[in-house]
């Protein structure tokens, strides 16, 4: 059972088409990334999925039906543009969202309690949420968000404000979540972290989904079908190759049809007059896919 | 989901009353009464007159007297009055006429050659009751009247005591005990002291929910509008619904309000030795335990009707400023029966009062007010506690749309499409 179904979804705001005919799903134990340009519709279709909005047509499924009161307790909700009560202590905070996640008060504080120790945030239990700093804030609101150990984490931007360390921390948290079985979706900016943690992903532009796939899927299908080498000697005149780029002293050998990496690789091993430093069969990286599906670009 | 929204409503009222500024709110308020009070009393004292408490500004009564417009139209069934009391001054004197029977006296009144007749009834002395006939209605010329037919009792039964008028404006005597007659004259019941108490328990209602509306809308609108910039409201319709989320604030804040309203009701008896007087006053008024409860229903009904309206702008203005403007204009309603005082207590049962006791907006205040006056005719008070039952649901209905609307998670201003597109909306 997917832990999200969400099927040709569209809505509007007066007028303006802000998602259009969306579909995807989210598998238990799953990190699936969201990404897209800024107003392409991400946050929309979140809120749609919450159940904050409601979808103009088409049909969400959350744990294997229609969203209700009770599947709320079994979603944890990270926006974008954090939500604390400012002038609240922060343990105060953290219990009262939980008892609307259906958490007893009295255990509400005790998970409060533990996760701030887990976070190193022990001794601000007591102080107000305004005395924090912005990174301290986005741990608390992290803990807002699963404290109430749900079986789908939505997160946006979650890892705005940290630094290394506790991104590394907020990372083994969702890592823990998905080794238990749990879902996480989250929408970031920072393509380096959907690549090292995401098992899937979907990339809005414009209110439509124009990638869809395992990373490795995606990242084949905007191959250029060339080699990236460095080294030393000449990289012109070899069998197969359509043509040479060369930046920062790397090369770019653009393969014909037909030409396989494995047999430029013993071409240039065979030159005697040449060396090989690194060699390797060109993958564009997130961002440069990222840049070129908002430019118009599908992939092959 | 009742669970939630008593969560919300815990928490709304353990967040205000944690807040310094509520507690300066509700001290500092009396405090600043208590101060204009003392300044304004001094003032008075300093001056060659003096009021006296039940009977208004003596100025006004000597304008009165010297008019010739304040008469005391009396029938003596007990025998205590033997006449007016050679020790009044003649000025005092010539304000009581003296009727033989009760007929004579009401066809006098009719004619309106007085404006009430007082009937002292034959068992008078064992009771200390006195029957009060008049068509007008005037809660503080009443006092008045009823204070010197007080004086020429106490005169007639103890001369020593004082002999005129000046005497009741230095020492002004217990409150006197008027009841309005069982019977057929229904005509002429409108008894002075229900009159005064209908009169202030409208105006203390009207008082009671203006203020508690206005401090806790108030604090409704500062906790949504914080919500909205600080985005928490976007993590809290994640977790509960709209409705529950609205609920459990109007709930929380609405008791914070009555918190709020009771100390100041306490500090204010407290303060002013009046507490007693008050419990007296309302000890001698025979108000029925139904207009009792009326009054109850109608004040919740009327602070969840209006606590609604006032989420309703929280929820579409984005600032206070912005929400400061739409909430002068929602208070309006409360205060439109003030301004019909006099109508609706002189016509309990006319038309305008009849309507405006129906008008959701305005029931809470005219329905308690005629409750006290008059017997409500049943099928009136099951249409306008009814109207203002569908009014609340209907509010919230609307303002927990509202509350999805988009505009609440944009911070845009709210626009009459975006309202329309959200009220369209499934809850």
């Amino acid at each position: 059972m997917a832990m999200l179904n969400v099927v040709d979804v569209k809505k509007s705001f007066a007028g303006t088409q802000a998602v259009r005919g969306v579909s995807f799903n989210v598998e238990p134990g799953e990190l699936f990334g969201v990404l897209g340009p800024n107003g392409a519709g991400k946050t929309t279709t979140i809120r749609m999925i919450l159940d904050i909005l409601r979808p103009d047509s088409g049909s969400i499924e959350v744990l294997g039906g229609p969203m209700d009161e009770s599947k709320k307790n079994r979603i944890g909700y990270l926006p974008e543009e954090r939500g604390l009560y400012r002038n609240l202590k922060v343990i105060d905070c953290m219990v009262y969202l939980a008892t609307l996640k259906g958490i007893e008060r009295n255990e509400a504080r005790k998970r409060a309690s533990a996760y701030l120790e887990r976070v190193e945030l022990g001794h601000v239990a007591q102080k107000k949420v305004s005395e924090l700093s912005k990174g301290m804030q986005q741990k608390v609101q992290f803990g807002t968000t699963i404290l109430h150990e749900p079986d789908i984490v939505i997160i946006d931007e979650p890892f705005e404000a940290l630094d290394p360390v506790n991104t590394r921390m907020v990372k083994d948290l969702l890592f823990d979540i998905r080794r238990e079985g749990r879902a996480v979706l989250m929408c970031t900016h920072q393509m380096h972290l959907i690549e090292e943690m995401c098992d899937r992903i979907v990339m809005f532009n414009r209110g439509e989904i124009v990638l869809n796939g395992t990373l490795r899927d995606v990242r084949r299908r905007f191959a250029p079908n060339a080699v990236w080498v460095e080294g030393n000697g000449s990289f012109d005149n070899l069998p197969g190759i359509e043509s040479v780029q060369t930046e920062n002293g790397q090369v770019q050998l653009n393969l014909q049809a037909g030409t396989s990496p494995q047999s430029v690789f013993q071409a240039l091993a065979s030159r005697g007059d040449t060396t090989i430093d690194r060699f390797e069969v060109a993958i564009p990286s997130l961002d440069d896919i990222f840049v070129r599906v908002v430019n118009g670009e599908r992939g092959q | 989901m009742a669970n939630k929204m008593l969560s919300v409503a815990q928490n709304e009222f353990i967040k205000h009353i944690r807040k310094p500024t509520f507690w300066l709110a509700v001290f500092g308020m009396p405090l600043l009464i208590a101060v204009v009070g003392f300044f304004s009393q001094s003032n008075n004292n300093n001056r060659s007159g003096f009021a006296v408490p039940g009977l208004g500004d003596p100025a006004k009564i000597n304008e009165d007297i010297l008019s010739g417009e304040l008469k005391i139209g009396f029938v003596d069934e007990s025998g205590v009055i033997k006449g007016i009391p050679s020790s009044f001054d003649p000025q005092t004197a010539s304000l009581y006429i003296q009727y033989p029977d009760v007929a004579q006296g009401l066809a006098a009144m009719e004619k309106t050659d007085i404006p009430a007749l007082y009937v002292i009834p034959s068992d008078y002395l064992a009771t200390g009751k006195v029957q009060r006939y008049s068509n007008q209605v005037n809660p503080f010329g009443d006092s008045l009247q009823s204070s010197l037919v007080e004086l020429l009792l106490s005169t007639s039964l103890y001369p020593d005591n004082g002999s005129s008028y000046a005497f009741l404006l230095q020492q002004p005597t217990t409150q006197l005990k008027v009841e309005g007659p069982d019977g057929p004259i229904n005509k002429a019941t409108n008894e002075g002291e229900r009159m005064q108490s209908a009169f202030l328990l409208g105006m203390g209602l009207a008082l009671l929910l203006y203020i508690s509306i206005f401090s806790s809308a108030n604090l409704l609108l500062q906790s949504l509008i914080e919500e909205k910039e600080n985005r928490v409201i976007e993590v809290m319709l994640s977790s509960l619904r709209p409705r529950s989320l609205l609920q459990g604030k109007i709930l929380g804040l609405g008791l914070l309000g009555l918190v709020q309203v009771a100390i100041w009701i306490a500090m204010g008896a407290l303060i002013t030795g009046q507490g007693a007087a008050l419990g007296s006053m309302m000890a001698n008024v025979e108000i029925s335990l139904g207009a009792w409860l009326l009054a109850l229903i109608s004040f919740v009904l009327g602070y969840a009707m209006y606590a609604s309206l006032m989420a309703g702008i929280g929820a579409v203005a984005n600032t206070m400023r912005e929400s400061s403007q739409l909430t002068v204009i929602v208070g309006l309603p409360i205060i439109i029966p003030l301004m019909f005082i006099s109508v609706i207590i002189e016509q309990p049962n006319g038309g305008l009062t009849t309507g405006l006791s129906l008008f959701p907006l305005t029931a809470p205040v005219v329905l308690t007010i005629r409750s006290v006056l008059t017997s409500v005719p049943l099928w009136q008070v099951g249409l306008s506690v009814g109207l203002m039952i569908v009014t609340v649901i209907g509010l919230q209905f609307v303002t927990a749309r509202m509350f999805r609307a988009s505009t609440l998670l944009r911070g845009s201003k709210a626009s009459f499409g975006a309202m329309w597109q959200a009220l369209r909306q499934p809850e």
